[in-house]
């Protein structure tokens, strides 16, 4: 089992070129030496970035869900909702394969995200004991799951024009839906930022 | 290390676990997976470029209704309404919610166009061997701008629109719908059949 870092090599981040990776003298940066991009052997400032954003996203959770995302006016009531009682309402109209479905893509998502993120960079930080191989399973599903989460906004934005009837009905988006418009992108900037190769590399001399 | 140059034309490193992989005689319509961390590294597809020109072109055409003819049309009260997917995003312009507005206009439309524009252009040129330069250029923006392209759940938050709306008013579908789905299946399947190492292998003058 050999490793490209230990052999000297380094795949391009974005052309996915293996190439021997030349140490840059001080100054100037390795380059990949087809695409151009920066060549690093790891992420650079993976763990950081990451953190970064993981942080930042819990502290945005927070108005996220606490603030209105969207507000209902028919015929002259309604009141606002936050995600939580968007989510019970549509489980009090029965409507419970939709109401788990938001449920799931506004408050499941981002969270398990956030935590799942915060477990894989303690993990790499405290060399705790975890199968490399589950927890690079967790992060491809970290990876794939995020995109999910603005479902609730796009639905915003569908109902916002759709029910635009003047007096009789009208819905306008709250303070939330913006809140929570950056956690997903916070979300998604942290799976990017984390590379997994530092799962791997704490266990890379095994078979050799 | 000491590889010959046709092993190491083959040889890549995994990009999830770092592993060194020889990648040789992988035929068409064949997946490489890392033995070790079982992710996907090569899936050589079968006339790749023709088909992603193909795709992409139908997608790009079938954007224009789907993006200004009307997705559905409710009816409430004696008045009706009717929402596009482009004034979806000038309402939410116009009360103010820019930061949500420039999201959902970013991942659902702009994005999305721009990603089937670089499948377009880079399978063009890659095919005729046209322009390196830009080619280059072309599959960077590709590789930096697929993660938010979100048109798939849009589809699904248009669903939940649907289901949340129907016990309003009277829900009538509209063309922009159909064009809508119809678009998201040749975006999806474009991007399925896009084989980006195929056309770093083209530019570099290798047969793939």
């Amino acid at each position: 089992m050999k490793t490209a870092i230990n052999a000297g090599l380094a795949l391009c981040h974005c052309c996915h070129k293996l190439q021997r990776l030349v140490k840059a003298s001080p100054g100037e940066r390795a380059c990949c030496i087809r695409c151009g991009s920066g060549l690093h052997a790891r992420l650079p400032n993976s763990i950081m970035l990451t953190w970064g954003y993981t942080l930042a996203g819990f502290i945005m959770m927070i108005p996220a869900n606490f603030y209105p995302i969207m507000t209902v006016v028919y015929l002259g009531r309604g009141e606002p909702d936050t995600i939580m009682s968007g989510v019970m309402h549509l489980a009090q109209a029965g409507m419970y394969p939709i109401a788990i479905l938001v449920f799931v893509a506004s408050i499941a998502v981002p969270l398990i995200k956030l935590l799942g993120l915060t477990l894989l960079l303690l993990a790499v930080q405290r060399h705790w004991k975890l199968s490399a191989r589950q927890c690079t399973l967790m992060y491809r599903i970290i990876e794939f799951i995020g995109r999910w989460s603005m479902l609730d906004l796009f639905m915003i934005s569908v109902l916002v024009t759709l029910v635009d009837l003047g007096s009789i009905a009208t819905i306008t988006a709250g303070p939330g839906a913006s809140a929570f418009a950056t956690v997903v992108v916070l979300t998604i900037l942290a799976a990017l930022s984390f590379d997994p190769r530092l799962i791997w590399d704490r266990e890379a001399p095994r078979n050799d | 290390m000491s590889l010959s140059a046709a092993a190491s034309n083959r040889l890549h490193a995994c990009h999830d676990c770092d592993l060194l992989v020889n990648l040789a005689g992988l035929s068409v319509n064949s997946r490489a997976k890392c033995p070790r961390c079982g992710a996907l590294l090569a899936h050589k597809k079968f006339d790749s470029i023709n088909r992603t020109l193909a795709l992409s072109l139908t997608a790009l055409l079938l954007f224009i209704p789907a993006a200004t003819l009307p997705v559905m049309t409710i009816k409430l009260l004696g008045h009706a309404n009717a929402n596009t997917m482009l004034n979806g995003v000038v309402q939410l312009l116009n009360s103010g919610s820019w930061w949500m507005a420039f999201m959902v206009a970013f991942c659902s439309l702009i994005v999305p166009l721009l990603l089937l524009l670089l499948l377009f252009t880079t399978c063009l040129f890659s095919r005729f061997y046209l322009f390196p330069k830009i080619q280059i250029v072309l599959l960077k923006s590709h590789h930096h701008l697929k993660h938010w392209g979100m048109l798939d759940v849009y589809m699904l938050s248009l669903l939940v629109a649907i289901i949340k709306m129907k016990d309003l008013g009277d829900l009538q579908m509209g063309t922009g719908l159909y064009a809508f789905i119809v678009l998201m299946l040749l975006m999806v399947y474009a991007q399925q059949q896009f084989d980006s190492h195929e056309c770093w292998d083209r530019l570099e003058g290798r047969s793939a």
